[in-house]
């Protein structure tokens, strides 16, 4: 079969080098590319806004770490930006909210853990294995406060809606069909065709500057823009690259629309896809491998591994996916049930499982 | 404030040091790599007459440590106990020189913290014996594992050796012991090549990889066997209790083996000490850092002959030490502390390593 394939390329290239000036029409334009997100017409203030209001939710829930109570009503209001005064004051006119756009079933779970943040939240009392409360790192200046199975919720609600709000509505949600077999002719003046601004939709919420990952481009950690999708996939840039590739998929897949190329654009989705679930895999890794290098400290080791948590269950919301809700649920499920009891034996399991799976077994130590 | 700039202008002048040469030279190559130096040659020297002889030598003092279990709990008299506590030091303070290579095999599985979490949870211990617990691959179970709990086992005045559930437990632990000590072992000189394959100066690199490993465990050295016993981190409140090898009362000559391995490696002396080898000081040397206090490589040599020094002036266990020897304890500490930022700052920055161990992601 791969010889057949090959035969037919070397006699397309036969035939199109002996027809001249036709060449011309296959030129892979994609050479041309912009290095910036720079295109007419792109407008993603709408995620732009979730993600700060997301960015408020994480603050207030994370807040439980200092020993604050958590209010399960006031996470609730914020997501569905209800009768809630935002610190960030230009959300407060905002008919945004985040609410309806987390993928459905996934809400569900969210709520619930909400609910056992707000039941546990407020208490001064020290946690430790069977018991939910405040943990100390050993050297004293890091404190978290976990579930009675060491589970940090601020972390698993931060990551889960990065998944499952971010992560979903890009790669499942606007880079589908249902968002992407639109009008592409009309253009509105500021958010050019129907199939542009849902692209330019899906852009916003990897939530990176427009020259992220280009030539030149410095991370500054400091800047608005350093959280979420944009923080970790530069976190994990050095061992995958994949601030450009990500980059360059979405360039890629806004020209292809441009030009009304959708095999290209197609193309791009599955690019953008890959690599987006190699920064949600990598950062998995990553997380797993601080866990051990912490393993004797509870609250360091507690705490990754609800981050790691957070993003291996964030892997389902890919449609393409290289693993599946059950495979997910099968590693939180039977390796992760309790933070205080995993052995060193269940973090390798776990790391060697996404390493496989991904392709990262040569990078995962660097991870 | 004095402080606060000298700290400043010595992490910026590597950077403006670097930044001058780079512009003289006109393309953006580290500085580190125009150096004529063999890192491939001192990855050998490490992993062929350091790593790998130290990691032989541990298992092979663990397995003797089990065969001393064994033959305690056969004869039950007080010339087989002496024997076996003897063999537990012995083992322990092998471990002391091998606990600062955790990259690699003893990376993977988390070696330091299998075996050496303390201070030990006597009522977890307990727990365990009375249970029959023969699983303690647990996180929760770090506390009543590995040496610290031998330590307990065998010189705590409350334990009961003649009780059977005790001497299993004492079993179950040398066997946790030696079957980690061996794996390891083994896994190096099966990563050998990739050990040495793996020559830049990057995150996964082997340099890199060392630097990292033996900054972190020094840091462990400074904080977990002293400051934190001496009331270093607690505003002067001492915790004689939390001393390694709290109940056999050795703690001092187990920190001094700590960082006379790392000195060893830093030096590139073979560990049957017959000769050295390429190492981090060559590596200085040829790179030509200096500090405000001298030539970088002899700055970080004298500092770890300092450290020694005042630890070996400690003469009652640590544990005593702390509230009846305090500023003995004290000088030592600072003369650990010094060197961090020579081995942490200096050292890595001069050869375009990164630290990377910190948690450094802010939340």
């Amino acid at each position: 079969m791969r010889k057949l394939l090959l035969s037919v390329s070397i006699l397309s290239t036969m035939l199109l080098s002996s027809c001249g000036e036709e060449t011309t029409e296959t030129i892979d334009n994609t050479v041309n590319l912009p290095d910036t997100y720079n295109f007419k017409n792109v407008d993603h203030s709408g995620q732009d806004q979730r993600l700060d209001m997301l960015n408020e939710i994480a603050n207030y829930v994370k807040s439980s770490n200092d020993g604050d109570i958590v209010d399960k009503d006031i996470v609730l209001d914020m997501l569905t930006n209800d009768n809630y005064s935002w610190d960030k004051s230009e959300l407060n006119s905002s008919t945004k909210q985040i609410a309806d756009k987390i993928e459905p079933q996934a809400g569900l779970t969210i709520g619930n853990w909400i609910e056992e943040l707000s039941s546990i939240s407020g208490s001064t009392a020290t946690g430790s294995n069977g018991t939910a409360g405040l943990v100390q790192s050993n050297s004293g200046t890091k404190q978290y406060l976990f579930s009675e199975f060491g589970m940090e919720y601020g972390q698993l609600i931060e990551k889960g809606l990065m998944g499952a709000l971010a992560y979903y509505q890009a790669t499942a949600v606007y880079m589908g069909a249902s968002k992407m077999d639109v009008d592409n002719e009309t253009v509105e003046e500021g958010k050019g065709t129907e199939m542009q601004h849902h692209w330019d939709e899906a852009f916003g919420y990897w939530g990176v500057p427009n020259d992220f990952g280009s030539t030149g481009f410095v991370y500054d950690k400091d800047a608005d823009y350093a959280r979420f999708w944009a923080k970790y996939t530069n976190a994990v840039n050095d061992v995958l690259g994949c601030n450009s590739k990500i980059m360059k998929g979405f360039i890629k897949g806004r020209d292809a629309i441009n030009r009304k190329d959708y095999t290209t654009r197609d193309a791009a989705i599955s690019e953008v896809r890959q690599e987006w679930e190699l920064v949600v895999a990598g950062m998995a890794i990553h997380y797993l491998n601080g866990s051990k290098a912490d393993f004797a400290d509870d609250a360091l080791r507690n705490h990754q591994l609800s981050e790691a948590a957070g993003f291996i269950w964030s892997l389902q919301f890919n449609p393409e996916t290289r693993m599946t809700k059950s495979e997910v649920m099968d590693i939180l499920e039977n390796k992760l049930p309790n933070l205080y009891e995993v052995s060193i034996q269940d973090l390798n399991d776990i790391i060697n499982t996404l390493a496989t799976t991904y392709g990262l077994s040569d990078v995962k130590d660097a991870l | 404030m004095k402080n606060f700039l000298t700290g400043f202008c010595t992490k910026l002048i590597p950077a403006l040091v670097a930044g001058m040469l780079l512009s003289a030279c006109g393309d953006d190559k580290p500085l580190s790599s125009k150096v004529d130096f063999d890192r491939k040659a001192m990855l050998t020297n490490w992993i062929d007459n350091i790593i790998i002889p130290s990691f032989d030598q541990f298992a092979t003092d663990a397995n003797s440590l089990q065969t001393s279990v064994k033959d305690y709990l056969k004869k039950g008299d007080q010339g087989s106990l002496q024997n076996l506590q003897n063999e537990l030091i012995t083992t322990y303070t092998a471990f002391q020189q091998i606990k600062a290579f955790e990259a690699g095999p003893a990376e993977d599985v988390s070696l330091r913290a299998s075996l050496n979490t303390y201070p030990t949870d006597p009522g977890k211990i307990n727990q365990n014996i009375l249970n029959g617990n023969t699983n303690i691959s647990s996180a929760s179970n770090l506390t009543a594992r590995g040496f610290p709990a031998m330590d307990y086992l065998l010189f705590s005045p409350n334990v009961d050796l003649n009780d059977p559930k005790t001497r299993a437990y004492l079993q179950l632990l040398a066997n946790d012991i030696a079957a980690l000590a061996n794996s390891v072992s083994t896994n190096w000189k099966n990563e050998r090549a990739s050990f040495i394959a793996a020559s830049g100066t990057d995150l996964g690199s082997s340099l890199g990889q060392m630097v990292n490993a033996i900054n972190k465990d020094y840091e462990v050295v400074k904080n977990a066997k002293i400051g934190f016993p001496a009331g270093k981190k607690t505003l002067g409140k001492t915790y004689p209790e939390a001393c390694e090898a709290y109940y056999g009362g050795y703690s001092i000559s187990l920190a001094i083996a700590n960082i006379k391995a790392i000195q060893n490696f830093y030096q590139g002396v073979s560990f049957d000490q017959s000769r050295k080898g390429l190492s981090l000081e060559d590596y200085i040397i040829a790179l030509g850092t200096t500090t405000d206090n001298g030539d970088l490589d002899i700055v970080i040599d004298s500092q770890f002959d300092e450290a020694i020094k005042l630890l070996q002036n400690i003469t009652t266990p640590l544990s005593d030490a702390v509230n009846n020897d305090a500023d003995a304890v004290s000088d030592a500490y600072l003369a650990i502390q010094q060197n961090v930022r020579y081995l942490k700052v200096d050292m890595p920055s001069a050869m375009g390593v990164l630290i990377t161990y910190q948690d450094n992601d802010g939340d």
